[in-house]
């Protein structure tokens, strides 16, 4: 979504000008709705795909409709330097596919008879995997703790990733996506993506995870990052 | 596991735990685009929810207090804005307030009106150019015989051939959208030459 028009934009958005979101829904409508089809694809798929095509489709319309909802009301909120807008609109959406979709999944999920109610872990999917609580042996102090250990977590790779160089901050996080989207060769795929070999994606990576630890490390001693998952 | 693939696992392990739930996205984060992502829908479908969208954002229909909405939040008084569009202020004012018929309006000079107030291209403003040029440039279906009437004052010549026709010809709807057509299309083209690369 490497497009930046909304920068001559920004503060007329900010100002809920009806014209500036209309532009903006005309320039990212079709790249926002092809992402949020795609989670809905993903998490669909996890669930054993219970909900048919249409289904999915509409799903995807109705998850692109509130992301431009709440990006619109929560416009004041985004911060330009952190990234683009679009990705910014999509990832609104993301975060609330889950929430929106579950329920829906599920019940459908039940009615074909399938077994469990929790999430499926994806291929990769570390977080489900490692996770040391499982979600029904979560007390609410443990969920508290968590979320702290959560925001901490983000609130230092935040100051990390802004002190690296930003095409090694997005080249680690595509790999970390696309892992989370189930592709066994993320490092493989990034690479094509990007028109590197193999060989220069992971020396690229290398230098790249070699500067994390090195500002990690100024940053907040030699304190594992493993401390904090 | 080597040392290096460890490493990675650690750092893709914290960037899960930090981001999967998170509200906003992580730095410098690009979701890839729709040309990457295809759909495998027909792109008319997608565009129709593009515009059912953008009608329900719009509040405003008319296509003067949608400009005086803008030019208003930008900052800019109409001289300001008359002066970087080339138009006169008077009759951008006239605009503004739903006086001036599109077809006393150079498409080019309503492009230069749009690329000051920052619009790049036609799209968002399209429903509403549409149904304005519609009115304002309506063709009438043929009419044996003369019609006879005399000018008013204050009263356009548009404005005056409307009132004339009304009852005694009916509008041409094929003819009146293709001229709608055609002047959209021509603002559009002004508006690509003015931000070149930007407009699509």
């Amino acid at each position: 979504m490497g497009d930046d028009r909304w920068r001559e934009i920004l503060q007329l958005l900010r100002a809920k000008e009806e014209l500036a979101w209309n532009q903006v829904i005309d320039w990212y409508f079709g790249d926002v709705f092809a992402g949020l089809l795609n989670q809905v694809r993903r998490l669909n798929s996890r669930h054993g795909g219970p909900l048919p095509e249409p289904d999915v489709i509409e799903a995807g319309r109705e998850l692109t409709f509130e992301a431009f909802r709440v990006a619109m009301e929560e416009i004041d909120a985004f911060e330009p330097e952190r990234g683009d807008l679009q990705t910014w609109i999509y990832w609104k959406g993301m975060a609330r596919s889950k929430g929106l979709l579950g329920d829906r999944l599920r019940q459908e999920r039940d009615r074909m008879g399938q077994e469990s109610l929790d999430l499926e872990p994806e291929p990769g999917d570390l977080a489900t995997r490692r996770r040391p609580i499982a979600v029904d042996q979560a007390t609410p102090e443990t969920t508290l703790v968590s979320k702290f250990d959560r925001i901490e977590l983000r609130r230092r790779l935040d100051t990390v990733f802004g002190r690296m160089r930003p095409n090694q901050v997005s080249t680690i996080i595509e790999v970390w996506r696309l892992r989370e989207e189930g592709i066994h060769n993320p490092v493989e795929v990034a690479a094509r993506q990007n028109g590197r070999s193999v060989e220069a994606m992971e020396s690229f990576l290398r230098r790249a995870r070699q500067d994390f630890r090195r500002i990690w490390i100024q940053e907040y001693g030699e304190a594992p990052l493993s401390e904090l998952l | 596991m080597t040392e290096d693939e460890e490493s990675m696992e650690s750092l893709l392990r914290a960037l899960d735990a930090a981001y999967r739930d998170s509200l906003e996205p992580p730095p410098h984060y690009r979701e890839p685009g729709a040309s990457e992502r295809p759909t495998g829908l027909d792109s008319a479908q997608i565009e129709k929810w593009r515009n059912e969208l953008q009608a329900q954002t719009r509040r405003t229909q008319a296509l003067g207090r949608v400009l005086c909405n803008r030019r208003r939040a930008m900052g800019m008084d109409i001289d300001d804005l008359a002066a970087e569009a080339h138009w006169a202020a008077s009759r951008l004012e006239k605009l503004e307030e739903g006086e001036l018929g599109l077809n006393d309006v150079d498409p080019e000079l309503l492009a230069h009106l749009l690329a000051s107030l920052k619009v790049t291209s036609i799209g968002p403003l399209e429903p509403t150019i549409r149904d304005l040029a519609r009115k304002n440039l309506a063709v009438y279906e043929k009419h044996k015989g003369q019609i006879y009437g005399r000018s008013r004052k204050g009263v356009t010549a548009r404005q005056r051939h409307e009132d004339l026709m009304r009852g005694v010809a009916g509008i041409d709807e094929e003819a009146t959208a293709r001229a709608a057509d055609r002047y959209l299309k021509a603002v559009q083209r002004e508006l690509e030459s003015l931000w070149p690369n930007r407009s699509s």
